[in-house]
């Protein structure tokens, strides 16, 4: 491997590592302000013009705080969970092309390295739930796994249809046989699962079960402060990005512009971030309008609605495919 | 939405596999230091215990040793959500044990203020239960017109909460100048509201799947465990102190009681909504017929409420909106009365949890508990 493909890696991944956290943290303050809005408040205002710097008095706050390990806690579990948690998080953007040419890994089983890395995620919530030595806790951290493990089937399926269209699991591909039509008009009812399942495998509400305050006091983050509390809580608006991030790469034609105004090599970003914006607006809007389910309706909803859903999505994409009337 | 089905998991033969959950006397969902003992067979609820007491402040027993008038302002703390009807009890058991009887222009004014706190109690339980749902917002809208009741209550009374406002033979003070359009501006402000929630809540299928058919409470149950209030009319049960007995103003007003056969938590929800637009048609009358006056009799003001000295037993209730709320006196003669025993609602309405909460889940728990409406200052008193 030449140097500068070293370079390229090493301050590549440092970038993204800054961009997914930094765009983590602006989430937070731009949640708390739409959170405010749908409930006609003002939401923090005291810090800067706006309340903006209210990150920033955050961000000192959580680093000043006490990290505190439960004695009883299974510590070393208890002190790596919020790592294995947040690491999959970034680390699943990186084969996410944020404009052209803008991708860190650019292999060709990209989409599927993609669910590869965030199928992770359940270890650390199981992990923190385990590892805390707390009934709540560990409910939470089962609750996690349980949906993560359900919901990934119907996502993987909506996805396949995707890659049936474009013939590619290369995410940069994809993202240019979206060229003439982009993946949402043909996947209407492929969208509409993979947004659900993917809002489920997060975990914000309607489906926040893992974490469901008023049963489980905050479920697997319970027992954390601090430092690793905020690596918690990055993680979640990291993963509202990721949620945005990968509907506009599969179905919204990524860093492509609508109508053919594309912007030329790297300045793509711009679209890819606005389509993205939309996309979290959207996370945000349902987040802060629709009650809790419950597990089991949860469940139920999963199998009885979304996996039959995405089968027969696949199979009328698969008729589109083979009868060439998309291609 | 297809219709709810109860949750079908074949019970674990071997109970020790199950774990205790202690949820509370701290926990975001308990409304208060309720403790729940759970056990818990993965997340299904199999037996419940209830732990009551941590908010005891030995209420009746401070009451035989105050003079009268003290204790009104003692009243306000029982259930200190609705703090009116705790304070409408007290002062009714002294009045009908002492033979005083109010002024016409106080029975409206007080049965005005009764109306407007049970408005604002129900909109502190529909904040609050949408919270307990996961429905975030619900909490902010709620409060919102709670707070501008407690305004216009503030301005009458002097204080928020706690008002310390009645008096025996009636009123600490007549309406301020501009009270009635306030009132009314605000009533039309309710009304409206209330259909918002409505748009909010009852057409949500999320909202309707977490609240149909959980934790039903047959008639019966209800009947047997005294359940009273809106919990007890969700259960087909038709009755209502205002309507049956009417005390204050109540006997001359017009105004539907609204009773739902099902018994399960989206009853209880649509009860109480329609109870909040029935209290607004109670005040618009109220306020229209409010009588002229003093608010007080002659020989009652001020400090000649200390010698109100009754003797007897007397048992004075009124409906407050979780139900029943009852005073038992007796008075020995003396200016201190001799026994206060409180009813509350509340303690009867939480003794049906353990029953309803049998074999759900977690969630389910947690929907229950909020739907009751109980409030912990008014359970240990």
């Amino acid at each position: 491997m030449s140097a500068t493909r070293l370079i390229w890696y090493f301050g590549g991944s440092l970038g993204l590592l800054l961009i997914v956290t930094s765009i983590g943290g602006i989430f937070t303050y731009v949640f708390r302000k739409l959170f405010a809005d749908f409930g006609q408040r003002l939401g923090p205002n005291r810090v800067g013009p706006y309340g903006v710097l209210q990150l920033v008095a955050d961000g000192i706050k959580l680093f000043t705080k006490e990290d505190i390990v439960p004695a009883r806690a299974e510590r070393r579990g208890f002190l790596l969970a919020p790592y294995l948690t947040f690491i999959p998080a970034v680390l699943a953007f990186s084969p996410i092309p944020f404009g052209q040419g803008l991708l860190l890994t650019d292999v060709r089983v990209g989409l599927i390295l993609i669910f590869a890395i965030t199928a992770l995620a359940p270890l650390g919530e199981l992990m923190a739930g385990w590892a805390s030595n707390n009934k709540y806790s560990m409910l939470g951290g089962l609750r996690a796994a349980a949906m993560d493990v359900s919901y990934e089937i119907p996502l993987l399926i909506s996805a396949l249809a995707v890659i049936l269209l474009a013939g590619s699991t290369s995410t940069a591909q994809i993202v240019e046989k979206q060229a003439h039509l982009w993946y949402f008009l043909p996947q209407l009812l492929g969208l509409f699962v993979f947004l659900v399942t993917l809002i489920g495998k997060v975990g914000v509400l309607p489906f926040d079960l893992p974490e469901a305050e008023s049963e489980l006091v905050t479920g697997y983050t319970t027992e954390y402060s601090g430092m690793r509390f905020a690596f918690f809580y990055l993680t979640v608006f990291a993963n509202v990005f990721f949620i945005a991030a990968i509907t506009v790469m599969l179905y919204f034609g990524g860093w492509l512009g609508p109508f053919g105004l594309n912007l030329p090599g790297p300045l793509s970003f711009i679209w890819f971030f606005a389509k993205a914006g939309v996309l979290v607006f959207v996370v945000f809007w349902i987040w802060n309008s629709l009650p809790r389910v419950r597990i089991d309706q949860f469940l139920n909803i999963n199998w009885k609605l979304l996996f039959p859903l995405s089968l027969a999505n696949l199979v009328l994409t698969a008729l589109l495919v083979l009868t060439g009337v998309i291609h | 939405m297809a219709a709810y089905q109860p949750c079908t998991v074949e019970p674990h033969p071997n109970q020790s596999d199950w774990i205790t959950l202690n949820m509370g006397p701290q926990h975001p969902s308990t409304h208060g230091v309720l403790r729940m003992i759970l056990q818990l067979d993965g997340e299904i609820v199999r037996q419940v215990e209830l732990v009551i007491g941590y908010l005891h402040r030995s209420m009746e027993k401070m009451a035989e040793n105050v003079r009268y008038p003290h204790f009104i302002i003692e009243c306000d703390r029982a259930d200190y959500v609705a703090n009116y009807h705790y304070e409408a009890a007290y002062v009714r058991a002294v009045e009908e044990l002492a033979g005083i009887v109010p002024t016409p222009r106080a029975q409206f004014i007080r049965t005005i203020c009764l109306e407007f706190d049970r408005i604002q109690s129900h909109l502190v339980w529909l904040g609050t239960y949408g919270l307990d749902l996961g429905a975030l917002n619900a909490f902010w809208y709620g409060f919102r017109e709670r707070e501008r009741i407690l305004d216009l209550l503030q301005e009458l009374t002097g204080v928020r909460m706690h008002p310390n406002y009645f008096r025996f033979g009636g009123v600490k003070a007549d309406l301020t100048p501009d009270f009635e359009r306030k009132a009314l501006a605000l009533c039309d402000l309710l009304a409206g509201k209330v259909d918002e929630y409505e748009s909010f809540l009852s057409q949500s299928d999320t909202f309707v799947m977490r609240t149909q058919g959980v934790g039903a409470m047959s008639r019966e149950m209800a009947i047997d465990w005294g359940v009273t209030g809106p919990n007890a009319r969700a259960s087909g049960l038709d009755f209502d102190q205002r309507r049956d007995e009417p005390y204050f103003a109540y006997g001359e007003l017009e105004f539907e009681v609204p009773v739902r056969p099902e018994g399960d938590c989206y009853a209880r929800y649509a009860v109480r909504l329609e109870e909040i637009r029935q209290s607004v048609r109670l005040i618009r009358q109220a306020l229209d017929q409010l009588p002229q006056g003093p608010v007080i009799p002659a020989g009652l003001e001020k400090g000649y409420q200390f010698l109100v000295h009754p003797n007897g037993e007397h048992y004075a209730h009124v409906e407050g909106p979780r139900g029943e709320i009852g005073i038992y006196l007796i008075g020995d003669g003396t200016t201190f009365p001799y026994r206060v025993k409180m009813r509350s609602p509340c303690f009867q309405n939480l003794s049906v949890l353990p029953e309803l909460m049998r074999d759900c889940l977690i969630a389910d728990c947690v929907a229950i508990n909020g739907s009751l409406d109980l409030v912990m200052g008014c359970v240990d008193r």
